[in-house]
């Protein structure tokens, strides 16, 4: 069981976590943080002709949301800012266990199909992806998965 | 007492959980059912239910007896002057906030002050914030040493003349810290203040004795003594409650209504309006029945002797911290775990098959005076047994591997 939550990719990313540290200057950035629990995420990005060149985060919390943080930056680096948002619902349905096994592609997919299996941690997944999307979106404000 | 036989009582003992033994730590937060509670709800619902103070037929003869008949027990077990002392409320919260709003707001204003704690569990801190929005008194904190305890030397110097009701805990529900509440109330009332005593965390384990203790108010939730969710108490001293205004309006809290104006009921229904928990009374008067036959000092003493078993274990692990460790605290342990995240305790935990609690336990200015964002809490209860707290115990090698 503990090597499903915490499969060693995500300590892996936990401990060593890619893309980390503040982005200045930046064209965008955003902050979330889930107050009940405490776990903060800076995502900061730069965009250039609608494509993700460059994305970096900082944060405190949980290794579940750290991990997902440094695991999603590797996800999302040099996509296109519209097929980002196709794979930000991806991820959701992965958190929800809305996909197969078979269905999933890459390593990173399946770590975050063993955080769905703890509904209580999903929240902490989604923090960063949440932050990154809105950044991209220009929308700041109280940025928290707590309630979703 | 033969503690199998009272884990026999509780059957959530005996579900297994992420396929391993389940040992409880959460009954800070709820504590579990024995089943002649569980029993008692069906055999109401199935064969006595009905609407309760407003018939004359049969059943709801029956059902209301059942329900006055709780309102003796909790008499009994508080051992409060007189029944209609007793109010029924929702629980902990609303019992604060029915004396927030219903006594404090109507007869505090803005040259008045009141005084709580660093400990209170957030139902104690916002209601006053609240009404204080609306009155414009005075809140005033009692600071909590590094030990856990309260700075009495601090209400010493906090309790002036302005200060018109204190409002603390008994127990701290996160550091365990049992408070001098009896000392408290005596200066209190020396002063003048009068006070309100939330026992959400002492009356799960101890013996709690208004006629004793003298305080004004004092409140607690079914749901931690072994009853149903839903169910409060709000204890009132009897010439002190029957200055409590009207809370909510509606049936029952009534002697007459018209349109020219309206008189109210006597205690206790007069602070008891529209159709009450009648199945979770009930229950709850069962839990209490449950309670009586175990010997309180029994429960008490196995509790702490559970605790310094699990305070000697953790000593071999200096990397956790425990929160509040004065001397005859209750027994809850509240600990962090350097460079871990407590909600990474908290699932390493339940993935062998431990629940403790994680999070700031709605003690938010306490987490912020520890400076520590969360953590994790183990509470203990009477059923709980050694074999639990190795099981706890064996947790934290696995956890200092996962993250070392
Ligand atoms: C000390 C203390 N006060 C108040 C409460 C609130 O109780 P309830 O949520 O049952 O109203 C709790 C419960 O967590 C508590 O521990």
């Amino acid at each position: 069981m503990e090597s499903d939550l915490y499969q060693q990719l995500i300590m892996n990313h936990y401990r060593e976590p890619h893309n980390h540290g503040k982005l200045d200057p930046c064209t965008c950035h955003a902050f979330g943080k889930n107050p009940l629990c405490g776990d903060e995420v800076s995502v900061y990005c730069i965009v250039d002709q609608n494509i993700l060149k460059t994305v970096q985060f900082e944060g405190a919390g949980c290794a579940i949301s750290q991990a997902a943080a440094s695991m999603m930056t590797e996800m999302v680096s040099q996509m296109q800012v519209d097929d980002l948002y196709d794979l930000y619902e991806r991820i959701d349905q992965i958190l929800k266990g809305e996909l197969e096994s078979g269905e999933l592609s890459g390593e990173l997919e399946h770590a975050y199909a063993a955080i769905a299996q703890f509904p209580m941690r999903t929240k902490c997944a989604r923090l960063p992806w949440k932050t990154l999307v809105n950044a991209l979106q220009g929308k700041t404000e109280n940025i928290s998965t707590e309630n979703d | 007492m033969d503690l199998n036989q009272i884990r026999n009582d509780f059957p959530t003992l005996q579900e297994e959980v992420n396929g391993k033994r389940l040992a409880y730590f959460d009954s800070g937060a709820s504590a579990l059912k024995p089943r002649v509670v569980m029993d008692r709800l069906a055999q109401f619902y199935e064969k006595e239910y009905s609407n309760v103070h407003r018939g004359v037929h049969y059943l709801s003869q029956v059902s209301t007896l059942a329900f006055e008949d709780v309102r003796g027990k909790v008499q009994t077990f508080l051992n409060a002057a007189r029944e209609d002392e007793i109010i029924f409320t929702a629980g902990t919260t609303e019992s604060i906030n029915l004396i927030a709003y219903s006594y404090v707001l109507p007869y505090l204003g803005k040259s008045d002050a009141i005084l709580i704690s660093e400990m209170e569990h957030h139902s104690n801190i916002v209601p006053w914030q609240l009404i204080a929005k609306m009155n414009g008194m005075d809140i005033k904190v009692v600071p909590v040493l590094d030990n856990g305890a309260l700075d009495m030397q601090a209400f010493d110097n906090l309790l002036t003349p302005d200060v018109k009701f204190v409002s603390i805990t008994h127990v701290s529900n996160t550091l365990g810290t049992v408070n001098p509440v009896k000392e408290i109330i005596e200066k209190a009332h020396a002063n003048g203040s009068k006070v309100l005593v939330d026992g959400a965390q002492a009356a799960p384990h101890m013996t709690v004795d208004m006629q004793e203790l003298g305080c004004d108010f004092y409140v607690f939730s079914a749901h931690k003594v072994f009853g149903p969710t839903g169910v409060g108490v709000l204890y009132g001293k009897f010439e002190v409650l029957d200055q409590v205004k009207p809370w909510q309006g509606g049936g029952d809290m009534i002697e007459t209504v018209s349109f020219e104006g309206t008189t109210f009921n006597v205690l206790p229904h007069r602070l008891e309006a529209g159709t009450p928990n009648i199945a979770g009374v009930i229950g709850f008067g069962e839990a209490l029945d449950y309670l009586a036959k175990i010997d309180v000092n029994w429960r008490y003493q196995h509790e702490l002797n559970l605790l310094d078993y699990a305070m000697k274990g953790l000593k071999e692990f200096p990397q956790v911290r425990v929160l509040g460790t004065v001397p005859g605290k209750a027994a809850v342990i509240c600990f962090v775990i350097d460079g871990v995240h407590a909600h990474d305790v908290g699932s390493l935990m339940d993935m062998n098959g431990v629940s403790v609690r994680v999070g700031h336990h709605c003690t938010e200015p306490l987490m912020k005076r520890f400076k520590v964002p969360a953590t994790a809490r183990a509470s203990i209860s009477f059923y709980n047994n050694k074999e639990d707290i190795d099981q706890w115990l064996s947790v934290f090698p696995k956890i200092f591997k996962f993250f070392g």
